[in-house]
Formats: C-alpha cells, sequence, structure tokens
C-alpha cells in the first residue's frame, strides 16, 4: 500500500523508468523497420511498414509525455526528476515486472509491447509462434517488491491511493512555479500538478493513452499494438520480413554493471563510432531534461530553450543516428545482422548543483558531439546535417543565455 | 529606368514535415510521404519541372514571367514575356523543426534568381559571402533578411490567382481519377502508390491539410549579389544601374509568396516581383563564364 510522501516518490521513480524503458524500446523496433523497395519488401508492404512505423513513434512520443506528466507529479509532491534507467537487457525479475529487451520490429515484440499496455482483466495476447524464450528471457510477469503490480495501470492505481489518502496541503509542498508547460510542443502535451484533483487527471491521462478505459480502448497503445500485430500476421505469408536483421540489445561495452547479462556487442569500428556518439546524444538530451525539470533556478526563457533543445535533439539528432546505424553492420562479417542504437549509459550521468555549471557542462558536451558529429560524415553524409544541427542547438541555447546575461 | 517583371506558377518542393526530421528521406511521422515508385526526397524548392517529381493529375511545374512594366507602364508584347523563372543552387526552405525558424517563417535559402529567353539571361543572387547554415551574426543578420514573415491565411488571393477557390473539389475530381486508373493497373508498385495517394486524398480532404492551400507565405529580399547578365538582343532598354559612389550594383528587389500547398502533390505556388534599376547608357559588361556555358547550351538551366 502506498500511503506516504516517500512511497509515492519511489513509485513515481519506477514509473518513470518504466515509461522511459517503454519509449526506448518502442523507438528501437520503429528505427529497424525496413524503408525501401530494395530491401525485399514489395510497394504495397513499403507502405505498411511506413504507417506502423509512424503508429509506433507516435505511440513513443505519448510515452515522453506520460514521462513529463510523471515528473509533473513528482514535483508536486517534493520529488526530483527521474531520468535514470539501468542499461539493457533486463529481466523481468530484477526491475520491473517486463522484460526490457531492445529487439527489432516483429511480431514477437509486438507481443511484448502489448504485454506492457495490457488492461488488468484483459487476456494475455497469442504467444508468437517463434518465440524464443532463451532469448527474451520469461514472457510472464514477475512482481517484485516492495510495490507490488503486475499491469502498469495496476501501478499508477497504486499511486492513486497514496495522492487520495495524504491530506492534500502535507502532501503538495511543490510550488506551482514547479510545474511544465502543458504545451510541451505543438504535438504534445502534458498536464500540470498542483492538486489531489490534477493529480487523479494527470493519472488517468497517462492511464488511458496506455490501456484506454473499459469499453473505450480504441485510441490506446495496447489497442494500436493489437492492430498492428493483427495486421502483421496477415502478412506473414512469402517470408515477409518487416524490420532490418538488426541484432538483439546491441551494446558497445561488454559490461555494465547494471546489466550483467550480455547484449550483442557492435564490433565493426565504424558502426561502434556511430554507436558511442549515439549513446553521447542520447545522455546529453536527458541531462537537458533534467535541468529542464529541475527548477534549479533557470528562468522561463531559460527553460523554454531547454525544452525546445531537448525535442530538437531526439527529433533531429537521436533518429537520424538511430536511422543510419541500423542500415550498418553488427560486426565485419555482413551475416552477422546490423547494428541498432544501444541507449547506453556510461555512467550515473548527474546534474550540476550550481546552475552556471549546468549551461557550462551542456555547452561543453554539444560542442564535442557537434565536432564528433562531423567527423562521422565520411561514413554517411547525414551526419553533415546532425553537425549542422547541433551547432545550431548550440547557439540557440548561447543566444539565450546571451540575452539573459548569463553568459 | 527601372523594370518590372512579374513572374507566377506552380513550384515544387518534396520534404519530409513534422514531426519528422527535416532530412527524413521518405516521409514517416508527418503528411508527406516519398511513394514506392519514387526517389528520396531532397526538400529542393524546384521552380522549373526538370527534375521534378510529378503525380499524376496534379498541376504542371513551371514559373513563367507574366507581366512586364517599364518605367511603370505595362509593355504587353514585351519579348520577355513567358521566361522561364528559376531559383538557381537548390534552394530549399530553412526552419530545421524550429532550430532555425518557428513554423511558417522558413527561409529560402540560398536566393539566386534566374530568368531566361532565348539568349536573354539574367540573373542575381541575394548574397556572396553568406554562409548556410548561418554561421556568424553576420550570416544570421542575412539569413534573418531571407525569414517568411509568417503564414497568411488569403483563399481569395490563392482562389484568384491559381483558379482553385476550393482544393477540396480539386481532390475528390483527383480521387476518381485515380480509382480508375487503379482499375486498369497490373503493376504492383503502381497499384500500392495509386491505393497510398487514394488513402492519403480521402483521409485529408476534409482535414486541416486541405485548408494550408489558403495560406500563403510573404518574402521580401534585397538582392546585392553577384549579378549575369546577358541581353545580346536588346529585350531589355539598358544594363544593370550603378551605383557611381560605391562603384557596385544598385540592389534589385524580390518580393514574392509562396501559398497554394497542396500536399498531395508536394506543390504549391509562387507570384511575385522582381524590380530592376537598370542603366540605357551603361557599357560594363556582367558577361561571366557561367553565362557563356548558358549561352552554348541553351536548355541548361541550372548552374
Amino acid at each position: 500500500m502506498i500511503d506516504t510522501r516517500q512511497e509515492i516518490i519511489y513509485a513515481l521513480n519506477e514509473a518513470a523508468e518504466i515509461e522511459h524503458g517503454f519509449m526506448i524500446q518502442y523507438i528501437f523496433a520503429a528505427m529497424t523497420m525496413k524503408k525501401r523497395l530494395d530491401e525485399k519488401i514489395t510497394g504495397g508492404q513499403q507502405e505498411l511498414i511506413r504507417k506502423w512505423e509512424s503508429q509506433v513513434l507516435s505511440v513513443a512520443r505519448e510515452e515522453m509525455a506520460h514521462l513529463g506528466t510523471v515528473c509533473n507529479l513528482l514535483s508536486a509532491v517534493g520529488g526530483a526528476p527521474h531520468f535514470k534507467r539501468p542499461n539493457f537487457p533486463q529481466k523481468a525479475t530484477t526491475y520491473y515486472p517486463f522484460d526490457f529487451i531492445l529487439s527489432r520490429f516483429s511480431d514477437e515484440s509486438l507481443y511484448r509491447f502489448i504485454r506492457f499496455e495490457l488492461p488488468k482483466g484483459e487476456p494475455l495476447p497469442l504467444e508468437p509462434v517463434n518465440l524464443s524464450k532463451s532469448k527474451l528471457f520469461s514472457l510472464f510477469p514477475i512482481t517484485p517488491d516492495p510495490i507490488e503490480y503486475d499491469y502498469l495501470g495496476e501501478l499508477y492505481n497504486n499511486i492513486r491511493f497514496g495522492f487520495n489518502t495524504i491530506a492534500e496541503d502535507d502532501l503538495f509542498i511543490g510550488p506551482k512555479s514547479g510545474q511544465d508547460f502543458e504545451e510541451w510542443s505543438r504535438r504534445m502535451k502534458i498536464l500540470r500538478v498542483t492538486n489531489r484533483e490534477t493529480a487523479n487527471k494527470a493519472i488517468d491521462f497517462i492511464i488511458e493513452g496506455g490501456e484506454g478505459s473499459p469499453g473505450n480502448r480504441e485510441d490506446s497503445h495496447y489497442y494500436t499494438f493489437l492492430n498492428i500485430r493483427k495486421d502483421l500476421n496477415s502478412q506473414m505469408q512469402n517470408n515477409f520480413d518487416p524490420s532490418r536483421p538488426v541484432v538483439l540489445n546491441p551494446r558497445t561495452r561488454e559490461h555494465h554493471r547494471d546489466a550483467p547479462v550480455t547484449g550483442t556487442l557492435i564490433k565493426n569500428s565504424d558502426s561502434k563510432k556511430v554507436a558511442e556518439l549515439f549513446n553521447i546524444c542520447y545522455e546529453i538530451s536527458l541531462m537537458a531534461l533534467s535541468q529542464l525539470y529541475s527548477f534549479g533556478g533557470e528562468s522561463l526563457g531559460e527553460r523554454d530553450i531547454l525544452r525546445q533543445s531537448s525535442r530538437q535533439l531526439m527529433t533531429m539528432v537521436l533518429r537520424p543516428i538511430a536511422e543510419i546505424l541500423t542500415e550498418m553492420q553488427v560486426t565485419n562479417d555482413p551475416n552477422d545482422g546490423n547494428a541498432g542504437p544501444p541507449f547506453e549509459l556510461y555512467g550515473d550521468f548527474q546534474l550540476s548543483t550550481q546552475e552556471s555549471n549546468r549551461w557550462i557542462i551542456l555547452n561543453e558536451r554539444l560542442e564535442s558531439i557537434t565536432m564528433e558529429a562531423k567527423d562521422l560524415s565520411d561514413i554517411d553524409p547525414r551526419f553533415t546535417f546532425i553537425s549542422e544541427s547541433i551547432s545550431l542547438i548550440q547557439n540557440n541555447i548561447n543566444q539565450t543565455l546571451l540575452s539573459e546575461e548569463k553568459l | 529606368m527601372t523594370v518590372w517583371l512579374k513572374f507566377s506558377g506552380w513550384f515544387q518542393c518534396r520534404l519530409a514535415t513534422a514531426p519528422d526530421p527535416t532530412d527524413e528521406p521518405r516521409g514517416v511521422s508527418g503528411y508527406a510521404h516519398a511513394l514506392p515508385n519514387e526517389p528520396d526526397f531532397d526538400r529542393i524548392i524546384r521552380l522549373q519541372p526538370d527534375f521534378a517529381i510529378q503525380r499524376s493529375y496534379c498541376q504542371p511545374i513551371g514559373v513563367k514571367v507574366t507581366n512586364i512594366w517599364i518605367n511603370g507602364i505595362q509593355v504587353n508584347d514585351h519579348p520577355l514575356l513567358g521566361g522561364l523563372v528559376d531559383f538557381l543552387d537548390n534552394p530549399k526552405f530553412e526552419g530545421r523543426n524550429d532550430i532555425l525558424t518557428d513554423e511558417g517563417e522558413e527561409a529560402i535559402v540560398p536566393i539566386n534568381i534566374q530568368i531566361k529567353k532565348d539568349c536573354c539571361l539574367i540573373q542575381r543572387k541575394f548574397d556572396d559571402n553568406m554562409n548556410n547554415p548561418p554561421s556568424d551574426e553576420d550570416d544570421f543578420k542575412k539569413f534573418n533578411q531571407l525569414k517568411a514573415s509568417g503564414i497568411h491565411i488569403h483563399p481569395g488571393t490563392i482562389g484568384e490567382t491559381t483558379g482553385i477557390f476550393d482544393l477540396g473539389l480539386v481532390w475528390q475530381d483527383r480521387i476518381s481519377k485515380l480509382q480508375a486508373d487503379l482499375q486498369t493497373t497490373t503493376n504492383e508498385i503502381e497499384e500500392a502508390t495509386l491505393k497510398a495517394r487514394i488513402k492519403f486524398l480521402s483521409e485529408k480532404a476534409t482535414s486541416g491539410l486541405a485548408s494550408r492551400f489558403v495560406a500563403r507565405m510573404l518574402y521580401s529580399v534585397s538582392l546585392t549579389g553577384n549579378i549575369a547578365f546577358h541581353d545580346p538582343v536588346g529585350y531589355l532598354p539598358g544594363k544593370p544601374a550603378f551605383n557611381l559612389d560605391k562603384n557596385k550594383p544598385e540592389e534589385w528587389s524580390l518580393e514574392f509568396w509562396c501559398g497554394g500547398w497542396d500536399a498531395d502533390a508536394l506543390s504549391g505556388f509562387i507570384e511575385g516581383y522582381l524590380r530592376i534599376p537598370l542603366d540605357t547608357d551603361s557599357n560594363k559588361n556582367l558577361v561571366n563564364q557561367d553565362i557563356n556555358e548558358m549561352i552554348k547550351e541553351p536548355s541548361k538551366r541550372r548552374l
């Protein structure tokens, strides 16, 4: 039972990790989808795959909105933003009641996604025909202690219990200024949380986005994945494979202390350079998001540029690099398959306690990835554009700091 | 002496739209997609049909000189009428998902306008030294001059200029023709392409996308860069005027709007005016190497 502030914060931290982890797994699968006719697909399949990719990416964007809303919930009760998470892969028993795996788009991955978003009371989806349990660990939920839930909706309802149990005046100690804007971007909204009523609305928003509500699941992630799986299964004749041969859990380091089960090591030197750049860009995006949600003295203008920069890093930098990676070999032997975006965190990323230092560090890191991306333009010409975009994002940040007389 | 040239016509720009990354090659999350039988997007604004990917039953690409005034008097039989108008050097809408500009204010970079008819060729760049993407204060200052002034909703102007007052009706007609083609095609890729377009047009006819047709983006630019001017038979009554104090050509002004966006055709309408100050006594030679190449090969338009 969740009925103290600290328990709410623990549970929201876990919810943040799950939303973050779901988002990454959806993006990974989307990035592996085939795009061109020379990838052994027909014109009709190309159109179908594009539609699926668009739908999966749309769900991933909504997970980002859920993550932002969880940060608002945390801020409302005096917690801190939570963007840390363990590296991939993770067995269900270790952290969450779900296996966390980076796997290419397939019937198997869709099965897991449906399981992620499954509403309590709905039947488990049929297992994939070629399910390899040795690869994907166990696919049935095992409940971790002390927060007991088998379904994500259940976790949020436990959190709701806490919000509705603790006296409102005692619980909501976060200032109203410690809430991020609802209009996160033109295409993404998050909810502000300032009292019990808005906390309940935020929880409804997250649960209904994921699993819908009884009798109305059509706009939910659960329903979207069910439909894609149905479409995919109707196309499975003639050896149709909608995704590139991307390996399971690609990574650039053999060992991660928070992910003892090994992934697939990227050994091709060019692919490894690109994957490492991806990981650093991902970490910088998380740093910008952490700074945005820390409410550590940044002005509205500074917060606005952090919000925009985070979004632009995800769209204009991370996504193109991920797409490039899924077309690169994982080793020097093409038969070993393709690499993919590892989403590795090489260490505990931290936010400086001093605002001025946060900007200095963000600037330093953006400058380093600008140069690194430029150096990779021989591998793929898109890196020139990526490098230019990073440099322009950095310029926008510095212009904001100049106008605020902080540079 | 001043000559004003008015131009108009349909242009094409095959580009991915938000929330896709700007350089997304085929379009995934936004409304614009490269169809199965089409090459990757390249974002280039094309005012002439060369290298445009014309989809069936869409407006033909091509921008021409439509009116000419010399010292304010319209010349209805001027030989430059019908001349081809082009933007050279692969211009693109530069906004980069709000990194460089807000939506609706995208700059067109670079600007290098060319007007060509027979052996007459007139060309001028916005600026000779601007870097793209902008990298210093001077570049950003110049870049800002190339930005649009935002989205303006002008259904009357667009209706009168394009002859299309209701894009929804045009799309309905297009759907019927595509459906007829679908009945007869035996090619799998063509079938997929037709189905994709019919689905897109049917779903978007009543959405906000069709209503973008009535939006205009306005541009107004002073051209101060390199000039190429070759008029051996005297279509124009003089050569580009020089500012004698500075010993450099006077500024030309270019104002135009882009609108009438047809999201199925990936094309829009452009209309504008180019103002050229002329000097009837000038003997300056403005023919450069590029022009000599153009004269050798009259069909070549892109330098």
